[in-house]
């Protein structure tokens, strides 16, 4: 151990003198700094942004004058997706989903508005944040640093020197490793000081920051056994950084994008449109809720009209049209939601099947394991989506309650034609301002962990595989 | 330069192991990227021609239903497409996140216009492999490992000094040799390109313009990679570490600083601030006179101001004529937020002078019809043809003409390739 530490200081050394190691180091150390501080500053102001629009939201909302209750159905509500804490440390899918969404009756609209859209084709060259640093900026630089570790000891004949005096291949191979890691921890420690400071207050992001610097420390290991381990097999420096090269074009550049390749045209989604239209198809069966007399409201009517012992809908104690309204909005969610329940299914095996390439590549696990910490991936967008959807069900059906409570059948069916009626079908505009406001929590982090299983269980095999390989360079490195 | 020369220099090529690897991996990539392309565009076109079709039974569909004008143009939806260019399969582009079709109908535009296709936001996150991809990240990579030793390596070797001596002028043989690589690199990387053009049936313009863009990109990074390659001072993986260093810079990280600029300069127009808009004025309509409506309305479309004044509480000429003063009362927001839109895309224009990885992804996606600048235009086309889808519908509802099926059917309203 004690060698190895030696090893390991006098490789940190090399790198203060050498031009490249020190250049590459520098940069490593300023671009985890910087990432880290951008991403940050981004995602408060998305956050401030999205929260100052969904606040106007509300307000316009709550000034609504008095109205009919059916109006208000139409009239909807803008709802905005709010951004988990950790999205500063990895923003995930957030560039490429809709960032507000319309909700009315009768229909499920899609969220609308992504910036990646807005923003055009530098939206393409990844995000400025900490998860992308580490992913796949870091990893290059540490290349940069240690490529030659070992194989310069061998380009220059010092490693026999070395091994000669007693230093033993494990202690040497562990020293130049404890070199690496030391570089990585520099790489992390940003991330964990303006992670906490986010996270402060609040215990699960703690602790799922907790386990995202675990997870990148992982990671970098993997990639500083796999520099040291082909440093000490490479022939030269030279066939070290070469062979180091193609691993990181493979693993960050290649496998990811061609991963997605594979997934979508294995699994293909229906187009919005496609399934708009079949959506369009299957509520032709339901019943229209702004009608009465709909033939699929028949048995409604006839349990209705027995369970309040009159034989009138007119007699009912309460609004028929407001049931009537109730119940064709039910209908019309429940077909809305099994379509959205089909559409994320393929979703959810769509990316299933794009993680599976996390066998080929550390970065997918990686990057499937970061954003589930950070609570930035698909499943959290589908939580948006269900909790808008929830909240717009529950909006409409208040609605229509108000309907058929708070006014009465003739005045409804008399507002079209009598300026009186109409005037009392006008509920309060009390009953808009009461109205709930929307909110999004991010996913416990028990669940969040528990879905993120595989990417764990992967980054772990990467990292047995890295280990193995080096134990099999400190194996073959006198024979070299 | 005589012919002997040349064949020495090509002999010499095809025996490197390293350098073979390197074509090899340059035709394989550069393939792939264009299969990949061409499978993207074929989905898309085979989902564009099944929503004409679809399109096509379900507006006959809704006729069949409607009870009144007014009632027929509510339910009756009309198809807008963006067909790809011959070149779309090189760079995709936009086409994977704004919407290449769209069914509109003659309510209020802005209320339909924004909604999204359905995207997998984790595969989008990737991006695809498209052949603009392979163009600016790849193929920079490829021939910094085609060049990074070019003379060091003899230099290494003790060769440089004999070799200069040997073959007379040193400059012609180098210059052979650099062009030599060069022009293979740059035909093993265009001919897959080409094949995918010839599949799409494009015209000569494409493969020259798409072609020039690509060789400009090549000579670029060879000049590049040759510059620090000659450096006396450095030994070859000192010269291939700062080139993939070079690389990173170029490639990622001034992209992504200029990105964080323009975002922080250009002040972001709110898209959901139109359709907030919208909807006021649209709903506000019911609280207030109908004359107002009609009043702005006609002040837009006087042809239609004589027509009889509205006496019922309901009447379709009045809802059709506050959907149009709804679209109307956004248009200054929806010209702020298209301003916007395309004032970052011009600034990203600073970001390619520095970026021949941003450079060469734009003029191919230019090219392409597939930037940011076409979505917007696509965008313009849908709203010329809501006009025109509306207008139809005019003369039958302001007129208060008589229902009858059969004028619906007579009713021409052209279709989106006309626009």
């Amino acid at each position: 151990m004690r060698d190895a530490i030696i090893i390991a200081r006098d490789e940190l050394r090399y790198w203060q003198r050498s031009k490249l190691a020190l250049i590459a180091l520098i940069a490593l150390l300023t671009l985890s700094a910087a990432s880290v501080f951008l991403s940050i500053t981004e995602q408060s102001r998305q956050l401030e942004e999205r929260l100052h629009e969904q606040e106007e939201s509300n307000a316009i909302l709550a000034a609504q004058p008095d109205r009919h209750p059916h109006r208000m159905v139409h009239y909807g509500h803008y709802v905005y997706r709010t951004l988990s804490p950790l999205a500063a440390v990895d923003p995930g899918v957030d560039a490429f989903v809709g960032t507000s969404v319309f909700l009315e009756g009768h229909r499920q609209n899609t969220a609308a508005f992504i910036s990646a859209a807005e923003t055009g084709l530098l939206a393409r060259f990844g995000s400025f944040s900490p998860a992308f640093a580490l992913q796949a900026l870091i990893p290059l630089l540490m290349i940069l640093c240690g490529f030659s570790t070992v194989a310069r000891e061998r380009d220059q004949q010092t490693l026999h020197q070395l091994l000669g005096q007693g230093i033993s291949n494990r202690s040497l191979l562990f020293g130049k490793f404890i070199a690496l890691s030391v570089l990585a921890a520099g790489a992390l420690l940003p991330l964990l000081l303006a992670g906490l400071y986010i996270a402060a207050g609040d215990s699960d992001s703690t602790f799922a920051l907790l386990l995202l610097v675990v997870g990148y420390g992982v990671y970098l290991t993997i990639w500083a056994q796999l520099i040291i381990g082909v440093s000490g097999s490479a022939a030269s420096a030279k066939a070290s950084l070469l062979a180091l090269l193609s691993f990181w074009a493979a693993f960050t550049v290649l496998v990811p994008r061609f991963a997605s390749d594979v997934t979508a045209s294995l699994v293909q989604a229906p187009s919005q449109i496609e399934t708009g239209l079949a959506v369009a198809e299957t509520l032709r069966t339901a019943g229209d809720g702004h009608d009465v007399s709909d033939p699929a409201f028949l048995s409604l009517q006839e349990r209705t009209l027995a369970e309040n012992n009159v034989t009138r809908i007119e007699d009912l104690p309460f609004n028929y049209r407001g049931l009537v309204a109730m119940r064709g909005e039910e209908e019309d969610a429940r077909i809305y939601n099994e379509y959205a329940r089909q559409k994320q299914a393929s979703e959810i095996q769509q990316s299933a099947i794009a993680n599976r390439f996390g066998l080929l590549t550390p970065l997918i696990a990686m990057r499937s394991f970061s954003m589930a910490m950070a609570g930035t991936n698909l499943s959290a967008h589908h939580r948006f989506l269900a909790a808008a959807e929830e909240y717009r069900y529950d909006m409409v059906q208040r609605y229509n309650r108000l309907q058929m409570e708070a006014i009465t059948f003739a005045d409804d069916v008399g507002r079209s034609t009598d300026a009186a009626s109409e005037q009392r079908t006008r509920v309060s505009a009390q009953n808009w301002a009461n109205m709930p406001e929307f909110t999004l929590s991010t996913e416990p982090l028990n669940e969040r962990f528990s879905k993120a299983y595989s990417a764990v269980l992967m980054l772990l095999g990467w990292a047995f595989i890295a280990a193995l390989l080096l134990v099999f360079t400190s194996r073959r490195l006198h024979r070299l | 330069m005589n012919w002997l020369r040349i064949q020495q220099e090509a002999t010499l090529l095809t025996r490197s192991k390293a350098l073979m690897a390197a074509f090899g991996l340059t035709l394989l990539l550069a393939s792939i990227a264009v299969v990949t392309g061409l499978t993207v565009i074929a989905e898309q076109e085979r989902e564009i021609a099944t929503l004409i079709e679809l399109d096509q039974s379900e507006r006959e569909f809704a006729r069949s239903q409607a009870t009144d004008f007014g009632d027929a143009a509510y339910s009756t939806f009309y198809a807008a497409w963006n067909h790809p260019s011959e070149l779309a399969f090189a760079a995709i582009g936009q086409r994977d996140l704004s919407p290449v079709m769209m069914r509109i109908r003659a309510l209020a535009l802005e209320g339909q216009i924004y909604e999204t296709d359905s995207i997998n936001p984790e595969l989008a996150l990737s991006g695809r492999f498209d052949y603009a991809f392979f163009a600016a990240f790849v193929l920079p990579l490829l021939i910094i490992f085609v060049f990074y030793d070019l003379i060091s390596s003899e230099r290494e070797a003790g060769r440089h000094a004999l070799l200069v001596v040997t073959a007379g002028s040193g400059r012609k043989m180098w210059g052979l040799r650099i062009t030599l690589r060069t022009i293979s690199l740059a035909l093993l990387a265009l001919l897959p390109l080409w094949v995918g053009l010839l599949l799409e049936g494009a015209g000569l313009s494409l493969f020259i313009t798409s072609s020039a863009a690509v060789l400009a990109l090549v000579l670029c990074w060879t000049a590049i990679t040759l510059l620090f390659g000659g450096l006396k001072t450095l030994n070859s993986g000192a010269i291939a570490a700062s080139l993939v260093g070079v690389w990173m810079m170029l490639n990622i990280i001034i992209p992504l600083l200029g990105k964080v600029a323009i975002e922080s300069s250009v002040e972001r127009a709110h898209g959901s601030d139109i359709a907030l808009t919208q909807r006021e004025v649209v709903n506000d309509a019911w609280d207030i006179p109908k004359a107002a409506t009609m009043d702005r309305f006609f002040a837009s479309h006087p042809e239609w101001s004589d027509t009889a004044p509205i006496t019922e509480p309901f009447h379709w000429k009045w809802y059709y004529a506050f959907q149009q003063v709804g679209d109307e009362a956004a248009a200054p927001l929806v010209e702020d937020y298209r301003t916007s839109i395309l004032h970052r895309d011009k600034l990203t224009n600073w970001v390619a002078f520095v970026s021949p990885a941003v450079a060469v992804q734009r003029a191919l996606q230019a090219i392409a019809a597939t930037d940011v600048k076409s979505s917007v235009e696509f965008e313009d086309r849908i709203r010329r043809y809501h006009e025109v889808v509306r207008k139809s519908y005019y003369p039958l509802l302001f007129n208060e003409v008589p229902f009858e099926t059969a004028r619906l059917t007579e009713l021409q309203v052209p279709d989106f390739s006309s626009m």
